[in-house]
């Protein structure tokens, strides 16, 4: 991919992002990869909405240094140990979105994933162990939740990592994610109080029953 | 700042606060410091037709109600909380479907996310006594964090510019919603104090001004 379309493309994904409500003001971040060695990756501390295509930073995989004088983001360690670890894939999203950042505080991956869901997202999704922000731990914890045929991994207390072969499908992943994980949620929550039925409860639902159950 | 600005990016910012949920029309509330005035929402005009003559001022030293209509009746809180929290020129009322459930439930909410820990603090306490005992319950539970919680009402945010208050309410409901639905999975795991604690140090003195000087 040519360093102006890869840029445009990280750009744009970041305004789609935040009209989604994947991501919000200068949380979470994304990148393509440029070629065997680099990606172009959104800048640290940024919100989405001020940034412009030719800000977006190229990293390299080996040791992380960037080009220019714009700080890449902090997670830059994860995005490059998915790319060396998954030739294939093309297109790193790591978001903060709702659902998802709730089973993700639970530390628990996705269990039984719908047919539909699965076609998207893999065998299934592993929240990966605990670490801090932007830290080696982090990424190794990341690069093993996505092992095998997987398309998205939580991240314990912090959010999602989703990844495709082309930007269009880790979009697709996000949004898939989010639609499994309010599902998963809604499951639990009929499992765990013993609710018959087949309509999944609201969110709104939910919380009616958290607050007259004295849960 | 000066009033008209404050004014402007008051409305503006009541309007997105509507679209996503976090206000309620009628009962919305938001204000500006702006050197010895408050800026507040008036009482009996809802959010969605607010224009800039619609906006009371209050002289934050005296109390007086100087100009604009009839101010929010929660206009003595606010002017309790600037009195006492130097850095905060914005406060916002977040009323989102997990604050309020939150508020009701009228249980500390732990850090489950790290922007939580980042935004809000080590916790969202809830002010159990507000408002039959004065604004005193609200300025401690609030002590050290960027938003608390109004037993039954929601929640108040503030922060330096509405900007920044904004994301707080915005991270306050995701970090609500992550305390109340994952106890449908089992429950959160919270981070740890000291860590959060940390994350938040790093955050406010590193991270928070890096959308200006990464450029």
């Amino acid at each position: 991919m040519e360093l102006d379309e890869a840029r445009e493309a990280v750009y744009r994904a970041g305004l789609d992002l935040v009209k989604e409500g994947l991501v919000a003001r200068t949380w979470g971040n994304i990148s393509v990869r440029l070629d065997d060695y680099r990606f172009v990756i959104t800048p640290s501390g940024r919100t989405y909405e001020t940034l412009k295509p030719g800000e977006m930073v190229v990293v390299k995989m080996g040791d992380l240094s960037h080009e220019g004088t714009i700080k890449p983001s902090s997670e830059k360690g994860m995005h490059a140990a998915v790319y060396l670890g998954r030739p294939e894939i093309t297109a790193v999203v790591h978001t903060h979105q709702l659902f998802a950042s709730t089973v993700a505080a639970a530390r628990k991956g996705i269990k039984g994933l719908s047919k539909a869901h699965a076609r998207v997202l893999g065998s299934g999704v592993a929240c990966a162990a605990y670490a801090l922000p932007g830290s080696k731990k982090l990424k190794r914890a990341a690069a093993t939740a996505l092992e095998g045929d997987r398309r998205a991994a939580l991240l314990a207390n912090h959010g999602a990592l989703c990844i495709g072969e082309t930007m269009a499908e880790a979009f697709d992943v996000a949004k898939t994610l989010e639609a499994a994980c309010e599902c998963f949620i809604a499951q639990s929550f009929m499992e765990k109080y013993e609710i018959k039925g087949t309509d999944l409860p609201s969110t709104e639902q939910m919380h009616r029953f958290y607050l007259e159950k004295e849960i | 700042m000066d009033i008209q600005t404050a004014g402007q990016e008051l409305i503006a910012l009541s309007k997105r606060l509507l679209a996503q949920g976090i206000a309620h029309d009628w009962d919305g509330c938001l204000s500006a410091r702006v050197q010895n005035l408050l800026v507040i929402t008036p009482e009996d005009i809802p959010l969605s037709r607010l224009t800039p003559e619609d906006l009371s001022l209050v002289e934050l030293n005296t109390a007086t109600h100087t100009r604009g209509p009839r101010p929010d009746r929660r206009f003595a809180l606010h002017l309790a909380v600037y009195g006492k929290r130097k850095k905060f020129n914005a406060l916002i009322h977040a009323q989102s479907l997990s604050v309020v459930t939150a508020s009701k439930k009228g249980l500390t909410v732990p850090p489950l996310l790290d922007d939580m820990a980042q935004l809000v603090g080590v916790s969202a306490k809830v002010a159990r006594h507000w408002p039959h005992r004065g604004p005193g319950p609200v300025i401690s539970a609030m002590n050290g964090r960027n938003a608390v919680l109004l037993r039954n009402k929601g929640g108040l945010c503030g922060a330096g510019t509405f900007e920044d208050a904004h994301a707080v309410a915005q991270v306050l409901e995701k970090g609500c919603k992550a305390f109340i639905e994952s106890t449908f999975l089992g429950g959160g795991v919270r981070i740890n104090r000291v860590e959060a604690a940390l994350m938040r140090l790093v955050y406010r003195l590193a991270y928070s001004g890096q959308h200006l000087k990464n450029r």
